[in-house]
């Protein structure tokens, strides 16, 4: 079994990368064969440019994302994976600017304008996960309703990845700065105690769900 | 003399969103601006990175982006402008990636983690202009064009969006699958609607001066 994992965000070993390393050695434990990509170090890469080049009648490569730049090596290893598991914070209420970037390109290329069987015709349908991090505590996601936002998302991957809406793990209340004193920021806003004591009692927990996550996606 | 800045988040140079912010530029021209349209595509950067440099107490020029890459240039200069008119087409009911990491970079750095407020000093008009696939009424039911009124409120006088439906893909379909494309009605909107479309956006252009 084949499991591509896409890091999102800009930190490494941070919230968000820490979470998809966990998954990805639950995976690995489950004997699946890992691929691990941080979106911000690829060489340079842009969202969908609108060539239409998956929409050509007659190519080999119809139905496919091959625009060559630094995001092609994401493309092929996703196409011949079984699991895909996607990681990112939430920024401005959605998914990273970056991760977008590869959403474009994946999606559109399971987006028929031909038929309304989008994402049916993928090759080897894939079981799907997404894993996102927050400042937001569980009550304020909530109440803002970044959950609904993100499950949409979860919908729309599982959905044209050809398979069931993805697994959603939610890590609230992010751990944000090594030293908040060095930042403008209120204690209203974030109390460097009580964030210390979500990182050290309530983080460990959302880790633990990662690596079970990745597990179980790949057993 | 007042200075708008237009930035294009198509892909497509001379298409859809291209044409539309022309011709925004063209109506804030005449009302007197002086205007620069960027395309977003020719530029090498990425969205926030979470460094956080525009909060750091060390930062003497806290409130603004600390990041070294070819979007700077771009929000300094929006920094001092009075007007910013921001075009993309609609991928996947919101913005393209790359406009969003545009906002991500310049949003990010006005909202004060301290007051609550904003850390933007000076006085900036936006608009936006969306061009896409589907229909007024399917983008009004099923809420296809993103909303940015309340985040662009945080910080600048929203004025406004223009929007321009079932926009042409391209010139000649011939070679693609787009099976369920009315292309005959696409060519005909082109001829009609269009032209009201960029109406739309030349006023914008010069509401954006006002």
């Amino acid at each position: 079994m084949k499991a591509v994992f896409i890091n999102g965000s800009p930190r490494k070993g941070w919230n968000t990368h820490k979470l998809m390393v966990k998954a990805s050695e639950g995976a690995k434990d489950a004997g699946a064969e890992v691929q691990f990509f941080d979106l911000y170090d690829l060489e340079p890469f842009t969202g969908c440019r609108s060539c239409f080049a998956c929409k050509i009648k007659g190519s080999k490569t119809a139905g496919a994302c091959t625009y060559p730049d630094g995001l092609k090596p994401v493309m092929d290893a996703v196409r011949d994976a079984d699991v895909l598991v996607i990681g990112t914070p939430v920024y401005l209420g959605k998914m990273s600017a970056q991760l977008n970037l590869f959403w474009e390109r994946l999606m559109f290329t399971n987006v028929s304008y031909s038929s309304f069987d989008h994402g049916r015709k993928m090759e080897k349908p894939k079981r799907c996960a997404m894993i996102v991090t927050m400042g937001a505590t569980d009550g304020q996601m909530r109440q803002i309703g970044y959950d609904q936002q993100f499950n949409y998302y979860g919908q729309q991957l599982g959905y044209m990845m050809g398979g069931r809406p993805a697994e959603m793990l939610y890590s609230n209340d992010a751990y944000q700065f090594t030293d908040y004193s060095k930042y403008n920021i209120s204690v209203d806003r974030a109390d460097p105690v009580q964030k210390k004591k979500h990182l050290e009692e309530e983080y460990p927990k959302d880790l633990d769900k990662a690596y079970e996550l990745g597990r179980r996606m790949c057993q | 003399m007042k200075k708008v800045i237009l930035l294009n988040g198509s892909p497509r140079k001379g298409r859809n969103t291209d044409m539309m912010l022309q011709k925004a530029a063209e109506g804030a021209s005449d009302a007197g601006a002086e205007t620069e349209l960027i395309h977003l595509y020719s530029l090498n950067y990425k969205g926030c990175r979470s460094c956080y440099g525009c909060r750091a107490k060390a930062n003497k020029n806290a409130g603004h982006c600390v990041w070294n890459d070819d979007l700077k240039a771009v929000l300094e200069k929006i920094d001092k402008a009075d007007g910013l008119i921001i075009g993309s087409p609609i991928y996947y009911a919101d913005v393209t990636a790359e406009v969003r990491a545009f906002l991500e970079r310049f949003l990010y750095q006005y909202q004060n983690y301290d007051t609550g407020s904003t850390n933007f000093t000076g006085h900036l008009k936006t608009a936006c202009i969306y061009t896409m696939n589907v229909s007024e009424e399917y983008s009004k039911v099923m809420g296809v064009a993103p909303k940015y009124e309340g985040l662009l409120s945080m910080c600048t006088e929203y004025i406004g969006t223009v929007e321009a439906y079932e926009t042409l893909h391209m010139k000649n379909y011939d070679k693609f699958h787009f099976g369920t494309v009315d292309i005959e009605r696409r060519f005909e909107l082109r001829e009609k609607q269009f032209p009201l479309d960029l109406e739309k956006a030349y006023e914008l252009g010069k509401k954006v001066c006002l």
